[in-house]
């Protein structure tokens, strides 16, 4: 069994512009994947106004092992109660985040969307695509099949993240009518030229980082928001030094993320505009990274989402990855 | 003593400028070509290796079968065995653009989205991004070329490159251009980037990989993933260090480096003549020298350190100018050998200068100054033992004794018998160098009997040169008898000389005849289409789908899909010829030298049984009934040895087998060759043109009629053995130097004599006759002993230089041809060396000459 290098894979990418879907920034990484096992509470706990109490102090979470997904599972029903009442009174940097992470509950989802990228020239690609993706966090498949500009629509790509078995992705190219499996990749690589790197597309769980609460954030979109440090536990297997997050105190989605390098040198910067709602579940519209040394960006334009379709397992094999004309 | 005897024998140097001049010159050439061959060498090995070495990035491993490649399901084994981190295939392809220079292009196919982890990559618009990889990724038609190559032919992202492909011209797009460094600096930076499943298809590669380059985790020891690796693999494939890639196409190019090898001791062992002829003619000139100083009281050791000494420093002179020389010398040699090894071996490496080796300068340098001690040694050893008495006598007279004994003829006549004996009972697989040795033992059998077989000779030709050119004649050739010792090193020159030219010469005639022969029986198709203007292509091929449409064609009564590749083979490699053999069998009668002819027949086409050429057998002792096993990428492959047949495809032996069984066990539908037998009636070369008009612009290939492509491979035989060409026009320079040196000090001993012919009324015309006519005796002497010993030579070089470089054994010729040609034109040579002598000769002051002692 091939080894624990980075999960990568574009279809989590393309997840994470559904990203704004999702609570796509669980943690800090713009492409964080979809928080897929959260539970139905988390879409009502970030409807609550979360007060900004006066003297917040810093909190460090340091989480043991397996120590989350304990709690998580055994205390959802009391869950709700629980971090209403510690945003209330102190808000924890790490309670912050996991509400991020656990908003989204669909069983199912399908995105239409656009990415622009553009380069330091001021030149703008542009692709639309289709994501479909089926199952939980840690335990899904998802199928992105490009469709616009003419030659690469019909190219597909599909993610298996299963637990047990670890990343798999293939990507279809009908022009040759040929499946390729994807190789792990260097994290700090642009990911199919996007601004976004294998490592941003990678899917973390919360326990990978440790939070810090900075304090009050800026007010982005009119919204009074939390400045969230966050450490990753290896910083061996990371770019980055630190992340800094912005966080609604009435939404839990990171509206802006700040990169830092091992040199603590800023070197991307996220945004997300657009949020709203859908089938409980919030979602940005608008997601633009940049990269801050390069001079590039990358926008994703969430055209179209829906929830719980009851997509089959059968859209999500090779067979279906080569068939080209299904969109 | 010593700096006395210096200053004598700076005189000597300062009176005979010329001799010394082109003895330093002897030793320079001699040097240079050795410097020459050594550099070049290791600058095609090096570059070769480079090649690799930038290929291969930062991988640790690679996994090879042989020119046909692996399955695609081998990448997936590799990619899931524990240890390995990165597992990247690739795909190389020498292809040519579509553009008025046709130039060669290394397109590399690699699976874009992974291989940066493996190779260093730096396109322009990022430091190691293209643009837009999707976008590559999703095109065939994408291409990422080298700025070298863009600037070269003005391209920038989005223009076309057309390019030939497999599948016909295909317009590629520039997707991205990558900075001269890494991977663009390869093949001189005429490199491209395809991605690896477009590579397949466009190049049909079918569901194969060239090879896979693989980085272990770094917990894993290399040795243990290739372990690993190697039990998880079938046995045809196999798991390498990139190191060992590159040894293993040393041992390809094995022919050539050898060949070059050979030519580098010819030239020095002609060198060695050179000096030992000079020294020789010096001590000559120098005998009435020595006597004095020895009645002086100079000791013998002395004597002895003064010639040493000298050719000491003439060796440090001639190594000098040629190490200066051979860098310059290895340009040239450089250039030859990058284009046969990607011509004929179709290996990629760079066209590179190359750069100055102090080590290799050094070797040289010693190897000058001690073959010029070496030489030098006879003559210094034979000046110390002088009785200084008789020194200031007639020296020939008594010397003759000595160089013309008996004893010394029967010594060399029994050197010459074992040798001789060796070539033809000792086992054909000894090492090389071993064999070698029983050439040697022919040259010095042919040394030491030189003295008295020239005099034979010489004697023989007396009545001949008296008919011919009257009393000139005469006393041209009795100058020359009563003279063996000046005469006999550059009649040795002369016929070592020679005895290459002639011997080569029957060799290439031998191989070319044999080939002819072999070709006439198996290639007799009306035409044949190729990849390439080479042999064959290793990269590039043909589908089956242009076998389909030249099928088709109206007066194309049957066609066959020829693949010729190479194989590993016993740690080795061998070569593979598979052809529909039903076809072949058809078109070709009496094909086996061993094996019952009906039954392969029968058997091959249906896959029950291999061909194998004769060389494979004698390489690797097989016979028929034998059974044959090959590791191919889908497991092992073992047929009978049906039988065995007269062929001279490839130097590493080859194995023919039908065309089905090949893509069976291989998976590789490549075509090399199509050979197209036509209905009858149907005039070949109008088919040639008309195929020609159907595939212009559209398929590269090579189309040939029958006669057309027997020249084509006559000229290919002779651009291999271009160097040995070469090598005998040095040759016979060095041999027409040796005359040049003879001849001065001949002319310079004779001056009383030639002052008295003046004095009692000999004419000018008749000295300047005397002296020509002696060059020309010179060089019938030599032509003759150069007969004797080029025939010694071909007789080592078909049976056993053949061996060593091709397994082929070849018939053995007479190069009459060869002979008669070299004849005149060595007399001419003689004639025009002789030319300066003469005039000095002739110009003497008649009172000076007779006074002269």
């Amino acid at each position: 069994m091939k080894n624990a290098s980075p999960k990568v894979s574009l279809v989590t990418w393309i997840r994470s512009v559904a990203v704004t879907l999702q609570g796509l920034i669980l943690g800090f990484t713009p492409a964080l994947p979809s928080p897929l096992e959260a539970p139905a509470f988390a879409g009502e706990v970030i409807q609550l106004a979360l007060p900004w109490p006066e003297m917040v102090k810093a909190v460090e979470y340091r989480p043991q092992p397996g120590w989350f997904r304990s709690k998580v599972k055994t205390r959802l029903p009391t869950a709700k109660t629980r971090l209403a009442a510690a945003l209330h009174t102190a808000p924890d940097a790490r309670q912050i985040m996991e509400s991020v992470y656990r908003q989204d509950t669909s069983r199912d989802a399908t995105w239409r969307a656009v990415m622009e990228t553009t380069d330091k020239k001021g030149t703008v690609r542009r692709k639309k695509f289709v994501l479909r993706k089926l199952g939980s966090l840690g335990n899904s498949k998802t199928l992105v099949r490009f469709t616009d500009p003419a030659e690469v629509r019909g190219v597909g790509l599909l993610s298996y993240n299963l637990k047990g078995a670890g990343d798999r992705q293939w990507l279809y190219t009908p022009a040759i009518q040929r499946t390729r499996r994807i190789a792990p990749q260097e994290r700090q690589r642009r990911f199919l030229g996007t601004d976004f790197t294998h490592e941003d597309m990678a899917e973390r769980v919360l326990e990978d980082f440790t939070y810090r609460l900075l304090g009050e954030g800026d007010v982005i979109d009119g919204r009074r928001t939390y400045k969230i440090e966050a450490r990753p536990i290896s910083p061996d297997k990371s770019q980055y030094k630190l992340v800094h997050l912005w966080v609604p105190q009435d939404i839990p989605y990171v509206v802006q993320a700040e990169m830092y390098d091992q040199r603590s040198q800023k070197v991307r910067l996220l945004r997300a505009t657009g949020l709203e709602k859908v089938s409980g579940i919030w979602i940005a519209r608008r997601l633009e990274m940049s990269s801050l040394i390069e001079a590039t960006k990358t926008v994703l334009l969430v055209e179209e989402i829906r929830f719980n379709t009851g997509l089959k397992e059968e859209l999500f094999t090779q067979q279906a990855l080569e068939k080209a004309d299904v969109f | 003593m010593i700096a006395a005897l210096a200053f004598v024998t700076f005189q000597q140097w300062r009176l005979h400028k010329l001799r010394t001049t082109l003895t330093i010159f002897g030793i320079a050439l001699g040097v240079a070509v050795f410097f020459a061959v050594r550099t070049a060498n290791l600058t095609l090995l090096g570059s070769l290796t480079q090649t690799i070495e930038r290929l291969a990035g930062k991988a640790t491993l690679q996994i090879v079968a042989g020119e046909a490649g692996l399955p695609e399901a081998v990448w997936d084994t590799v990619r899931d065995t524990p240890g390995v981190k990165i597992a990247e295939p690739v795909i190389e392809v020498i292809a040519h653009t579509a553009f008025p220079d046709e130039g060669n292009l290394l397109v590399i196919g690699v699976d874009m989205l992974g291989d940066s982890e493996l190779r260093e990559y730096q396109f322009e618009e990022s430091e190691s991004e293209i643009g837009d990889p999707l976008l590559a990724l999703a095109q065939p038609d994408s291409i990422l070329i080298s700025r070298t190559f863009a600037d070269r032919h003005h391209l920038q992202e989005g223009d076309h490159l057309p390019l030939f492909t497999s599948q016909g011209r295909k317009e590629f797009i520039v997707r991205g251009v990558f900075k001269p460094a890494g991977i663009g600096q390869i093949f001189g930076g005429q490199i491209a980037i395809m991605d690896l499943f477009n590579a397949q298809f466009v190049f049909n590669r079918g569901r194969n990989f060239d090879r896979i380059d693989l980085m272990n985790e770094p917990e894993v020891k290399v040795e243990d993933l290739q372990q690993r690796l190697r039990e998880r693999l079938p046995a045809g494939i196999e798991v390498q260090r990139p190191s060992s890639r590159g040894e293993g196409i040393e041992k390809a190019v094995s022919a050539v480096t050898n060949g070059f090898l050979i030519t580098s001791f010819i030239a020095l062992l002609v060198g060695v003549f050179i000096i030992f002829n000079s020294f020789s003619i010096s001590v000559n000139q120098r005998w009435k020298e020595i006597g004095i100083l020895r009645a002086l009281g100079v000791e013998r050791l002395n004597v002895q350190r003064m010639f040493l000494g000298e050719a000491v420093v003439m060796g440090l002179l001639g190594s000098l100018l040629g190490v200066a020389g051979g860098f310059y010398l290895a340009i040239g040699a450089t250039r030859a050998m990058n284009s046969i090894a990607t011509s004929i071996y179709g290996l990629v490496s760079s066209a590179e200068l190359p750069s100055f080796r102090l080590d290799y300068a050094i070797v040289s340098f010693v190897i000058g100054l001690i073959a010029s001690l070496v030489a030098a040694w006879l003559p210094a050893r034979a000046a110390a033992q002088l009785n200084p008495v008789l020194a200031l006598h007639n020296i020939e007279t008594r010397q003759r004794e000595a160089v013309l004994g008996w004893k010394r003829l029967l010594v060399g006549l029994a050197m010459i018998i074992t040798g001789l004996a060796l070539i033809r009972f000792a086992p054909q697989r000894a090492d090389m160098w071993i064999q070698f040795v029983y050439a040697g033992l022919l040259v010095l059998g042919m040394i030491v009997v030189l003295p008295k077989l020239s005099a034979w000779i010489a004697r023989a030709l007396r009545p001949v040169m008296d008919w011919a050119f009257g009393s000139e004649g005469v006393l041209a050739i009795d100058t020359m008898i009563q003279s063996p010792r000046r005469t006999s090193a550059t009649v040795g020159a002369l016929m070592i000389g020679l005895s290459f030219v002639f011997s080569t010469g029957a060799f290439v005639n031998s191989e070319k005849r044999t080939i002819i022969r072999t070709f006439d029986r198996i290639v007799n198709s009306d035409l044949i289409v190729t990849t390439s203007r080479a042999a064959r292509s290793r990269t590039y091929h043909f589908s089956e789908e242009l076998g389909r449409r030249i099928a088709a064609l109206p007066g194309v009564k049957r066609i066959e899909n020829v693949r010729f590749t190479f194989v590993p083979y016993n740690g080795d490699t061998a070569a593979i010829v598979t052809l529909e053999m039903e076809g072949f069998f058809a078109r070709v009668s009496d094909v086996l030298e061993e094996g019952d002819e009906p039954r392969v027949r029968e058997l091959i086409p249906r896959g029950e049984g291999f061909i194998i050429a004769r060389n494979f057998a004698t390489r690797w002792q097989m016979g028929v009934g034998d059974r044959l096993k090959l590791q191919t990428p889908t497991g092992p492959l073992e047929r009978p040895v049906l039988g065995i047949m007269e062929d001279y495809s490839s130097e590493k032996g080859t194995i023919f087998m039908d065309r089905a069984l090949y893509k069976a066990y291989w998976q590789d539908s490549a075509v090399d060759i199509i050979d197209i037998n036509l209905q009858p009636g149907v005039d070949p070369a109008a088919f040639k043109t008309e195929l020609q008009r159907l595939l212009a612009g559209e398929q590269r290939a090579f189309i040939y009629t029958n006669q057309e492509y027997k020249k084509w491979l006559l000229n290919l035989i002779d651009g291999f053995f271009v160097l040995n060409y070469m090598q005998m026009v040095i040759a016979v320079l060095v041999a027409a130097l040796g005359i040049v040196n003879t001849l001065i000090i001949s002319v310079s001993e004779r001056k009383r004599e030639f002052g008295v012919i003046r004095a009692i009324g000999g004419l000018r015309n008749q000295l300047r006759k005397m002296v020509l006519l002696e060059a020309v005796a010179i060089a019938i002497v030599g032509m003759i002993t150069g007969v004797i010993a080029g025939i010694l030579n071909t007789y080592f070089l078909v049976r056993t230089a053949a061996t060593i470089i091709g397994g082929f054994t070849l018939p053995f010729e007479i190069p009459v041809g060869w002979i008669l040609v070299a004849l005149p034109v060595v007399v001419v040579i003689a004639i025009i060396a002789a030319w300066l002598p003469a005039r000095r000769a002739v110009n003497l002051r008649v009172v000076e000459a007779i006074g002269y002692e």
